[in-house]
C-alpha cells in the first residue's frame, strides 16, 4: 500500500495527538472492563449470600416454596418471574414487577438473608467501565473515546501496510514501537468489537434523537419510542380471571417444554395469572447450539405452555425473531460473553491485558521521543500518567478492601465507597508529584499493591469466616479462584517491588537536576 | 488582511496544525451524522432496519471521513471538502425527507 509521504506525517501526527486524548478514558475502560470479565466471579466473591455449596444435585422446580412465597410476600400473580440459577448468579430468584425480590439457595430452597449486601464491587467498576461514574457527560466521552479507537486501530493499520523500509529499519530496534504495531494489528477484531460496540452504547445512543427526527419528519426525538416497540415487544398480560385453578407441577411443564423445545437452554420462567383460570407459563432462554444469535439478554427464544394442561400454545424460533434483533444479539454477546463459561472469558481477559499493554507502549513510545523537548510540562504529564495508569491498581484493591470494612447496613454506604476510593486515587497522583524518584514511585505503588491485594484476601476470609482450604473443599470454586487470584496478585507486585532497583529503563525518566 | 488569509489557507505545512485538525475533526463528526442520516433514510423496512444499522456504521464512517479530509495538503483544501461534502449531503437530505 502507498500513500503520499505528506499524508503519512499527518496520518502519524493525527495517530499521536489523538492517541494521546484518548489513551487515559480508554485504558481506565480497558482496565475496568477487563476486569468484569469476571463479573460472575466477583458478584459470587463479594455476596456473602451465594457462598453456598454447589456440589450437590439441585433440583430446579420449587412448586410448594414458590406458592408459600407468593402468598407470604403477596406477588403480583399477573407475572411472576423464576430467574433459574447460572454461571451468572448461582441463587434462584423469585419476583414480580415492582416488587422486591426473593433469592434462595437452589440446593436447600431456603430463603436467602441477604442483610443489606449489594455487589458495590462489581457495580462500582462497571460505573467506571463504562463512564457512568461521571455525571451527565460520563457515557457519552467513553462514546467519544471508543470512536477515536476506532481511528486509531484503522490509521494504525493504513500506517503498518504503508511500506517505507527506512523507518522499519529503525524503528524495528525499538522493542516497544515494534511490539506496539504488532500487538495494534493482533488486535483489531478485539478493538472492532469493544470500540464500536463502546462508541455505540456510549456517543450514538445519548446522540440517536437526530435519527429519530430525521426519520419521522421531525415528529418524534425518542429512539426508544420508534425501535423498543419493534424489537423488545413484552409479551402482553393476560385478561383477569377470577376461577382458580391447579396447574400442572412446574417440573412436569418443564419436562414438557423441554421435550418440545430440546435446543432451547431455560433461563427463566415467567408464570402469567398464576394458578388463576386461563394462566400460561412461558419457559425462555437461548439456543444451546447458537448462543450468539439468541443471547438471553437481548435475544432470548420461548416456549409457552398452558399451566392447566401442558398444552404448547407458543413456540418462538430464532426463524422469527427482528433480523435486528440478532445483529444486536450478537454484539451484546461478543462484548458481554453472555451465558460464557471461563473459557471464553480467560481468552478475552488476555487480550484486555494486551490491550492495556499496547495502549501503555503508544503512550511511552511518545513520552520517549518528548525527553529532550521541553522538560517540565512532559514531567508532569508523565508523573501524571503513572498515577493514572498504575495508581489505578493499588486504587481498586481499597475499594475491595473497603467492601469488606464498612458494614453493610451503614447509610449512603456505596457514596462513602466510591468517595473513598476516589481520595486513594488521589493520594497516588499527589505522591506522584511530591516524590523526585520515579523508581520510589514505582516502588511504593507495587508495595501498597501488594499489601492491599493481601489484606482484601484476609478480609474476605474474616468476614465470611471460611478459610482458604475451607472455600475449595466446600466446593466454592468462584470464591476459592478469587481469593487465589488475589494471593497470586500480591506475591506478584511484591516481585516486582523486589525488581524495581533493576529496571534501567526508568532511570531516563528520572527528574533532571536542571529542572 | 485577506492576502494574509488566503495564504494562511493555501499554505503546505508539515504538521498537521490546529486548523487542519480541527477541520479534519468536526467535519467527520458532521459529515458521518449527515450521511449515516442519508442512509437511514434510503434504507427500507421499518424503523429499526433504518435507524440501527444507521448508528453502528456512524463510528465507523467518521474514521474514514476524518481521515479523507486529514489527507489534504492545504487547510483550504480541508475546508473545502467539509464545506463541499457536507452541503451536497444537507441538501441530498433535505430533498429525501421533503421530497422534491
Amino acid at each position: 500500500m502507498k500513500i503520499d509521504k505528506l499524508n503519512k506525517k499527518y496520518l502519524t501526527r493525527a495517530h499521536t495527538v489523538l492517541g494521546l486524548i484518548a489513551i487515559f478514558l480508554f485504558y481506565i475502560s480497558t482496565y475496568f472492563g477487563t476486569i468484569t470479565i469476571f463479573k460472575p466471579y466477583i458478584q459470587a466473591w463479594e455476596l456473602p449470600s451465594t457462598h453456598f455449596s454447589s456440589d450437590a444435585e439441585f433440583e430446579q422446580i420449587i412448586d410448594l416454596k414458590l406458592y408459600q412465597i407468593v402468598r407470604e410476600n403477596k406477588l403480583n400473580v399477573k407475572n411472576i418471574e423464576i430467574e433459574l440459577p447460572s454461571f451468572k448468579d448461582e441463587r434462584l430468584k423469585i419476583s414480580s414487577q415492582n416488587q422486591n425480590s426473593v433469592y434462595l439457595n437452589p440446593y436447600t430452597k431456603e430463603i436467602l438473608d441477604l442483610n443489606n449486601e449489594y455487589p458495590t464491587i462489581s457495580t462500582l467498576f462497571n460505573k467506571l467501565h463504562t463512564g457512568a461514574n461521571i455525571p451527565y457527560i460520563g457515557l457519552t466521552l467513553m462514546g467519544v473515546a471508543s470512536s477515536i479507537m476506532l481511528f486509531l486501530m484503522i490509521s494504525g493499520l493504513i500506517l503498518y501496510l504503508v511500506k517505507s523500509k527506512k523507518t522499519n529499519e529503525n524503528h524495528n530496534k525499538n522493542f516497544r514501537f515494534k511490539w506496539h504495531k504488532n500487538f495494534g494489528i493482533i488486535l483489531t477484531p478485539y478493538v472492532i468489537i469493544f470500540a464500536l460496540t463502546g462508541a455505540f452504547l456510549g456517543l450514538m445512543l445519548s446522540t440517536s434523537s437526530v435519527y429519530a427526527l430525521s426519520n419521522t419528519n421531525f415528529e418524534k426525538q425518542s429512539i426508544r419510542a420508534l425501535v423498543g416497540p419493534i424489537i423488545f415487544k413484552q409479551k402482553a398480560l393476560l385478561e383477569d380471571k377470577n376461577k382458580r385453578v391447579k396447574p400442572l407441577q412446574l417440573s412436569k411443564l418443564e419436562e414438557i417444554a423441554q421435550k418440545n423445545y430440546p435446543e432451547l437452554k431455560i433461563r427463566k420462567i415467567n408464570i402469567y395469572n398464576y394458578r388463576l383460570e386461563n394462566s400460561q407459563t412461558v419457559f425462555s432462554g437461548y439456543l444451546k447450539n447458537n448462543r450468539a444469535l439468541s443471547s438471553s439478554r437481548i435475544n432470548p427464544l420461548s416456549i409457552t405452555l398452558d399451566s392447566k394442561t401442558g398444552e404448547v400454545l407458543e413456540k418462538k424460533e430464532l426463524e422469527d425473531t427482528h433480523m435486528i434483533k440478532k445483529t444486536l444479539s450478537t454484539f451484546y454477546w461478543l462484548h458481554f460473553q453472555t451465558d460464557e463459561p471461563l473459557l471464553i472469558r480467560i481468552i478475552f481477559f488476555i487480550l484486555g491485558i494486551v490491550m492495556l499493554i499496547c495502549l501503555l507502549f503508544g503512550y511511552l513510545l511518545w513520552a520517549e521521543k518528548k525527553l529532550s523537548s521541553d522538560y517540565g510540562y512532559y514531567e508532569i504529564l508523565n508523573r501524571f500518567s503513572i498515577a493514572l495508569l498504575l495508581g489505578i491498581i493499588p486504587a481498586s484493591a481499597i475499594l475491595m478492601i473497603l467492601h469488606w470494612l464498612i458494614p453493610f447496613s451503614m447509610f449512603d454506604r456505596i457514596i462513602w465507597i466510591e468517595g473513598l476510593f476516589y481520595v486513594s486515587w488521589s493520594f497516588y497522583l499527589f505522591y506522584s508529584f511530591k516524590e523526585t524518584s520515579i523508581k520510589k514511585i514505582f516502588k511504593m505503588i507495587f508495595l501498597s499493591s501488594s499489601i492491599l491485594f493481601m489484606l482484601t484476601f484476609l478480609l474476605h476470609e474474616i468476614h465470611t469466616d471460611i478459610l482458604l482450604f475451607e472455600l475449595f473443599s466446600s466446593n466454592l470454586t468462584k470464591q476459592f479462584v478469587i481469593d487465589l487470584l488475589l494471593i497470586i496478585l500480591a506475591c506478584l507486585f511484591y516481585f516486582l517491588y523486589k525488581r524495581v532497583e533493576s529496571f534501567s529503563y526508568l532511570e531516563k525518566f528520572e527528574r533532571r537536576s536542571d529542572v | 488582511m485577506f492576502k494574509k488569509t488566503k495564504s494562511f489557507l493555501h499554505e503546505t505545512k508539515s504538521k498537521v496544525g490546529l486548523v487542519h485538525g480541527f477541520t479534519a475533526c468536526i467535519g467527520a463528526v458532521i459529515l458521518s451524522y449527515l450521511s449515516t442520516l442519508l442512509l437511514s433514510i434510503f434504507l427500507e423496512g421499518d424503523y429499526a432496519v433504518k435507524i440501527i444499522p444507521s448508528m453502528i456504521t456512524a463510528p465507523i464512517l467518521m474514521s474514514i471521513w476524518g481521515i479523507w479530509i486529514l489527507f489534504s495538503k492545504t487547510r483550504y483544501i480541508a475546508l473545502k471538502k467539509t464545506f463541499f461534502s457536507s452541503s451536497f449531503l444537507l441538501i441530498c437530505l433535505y430533498f429525501s425527507i421533503n421530497g422534491f
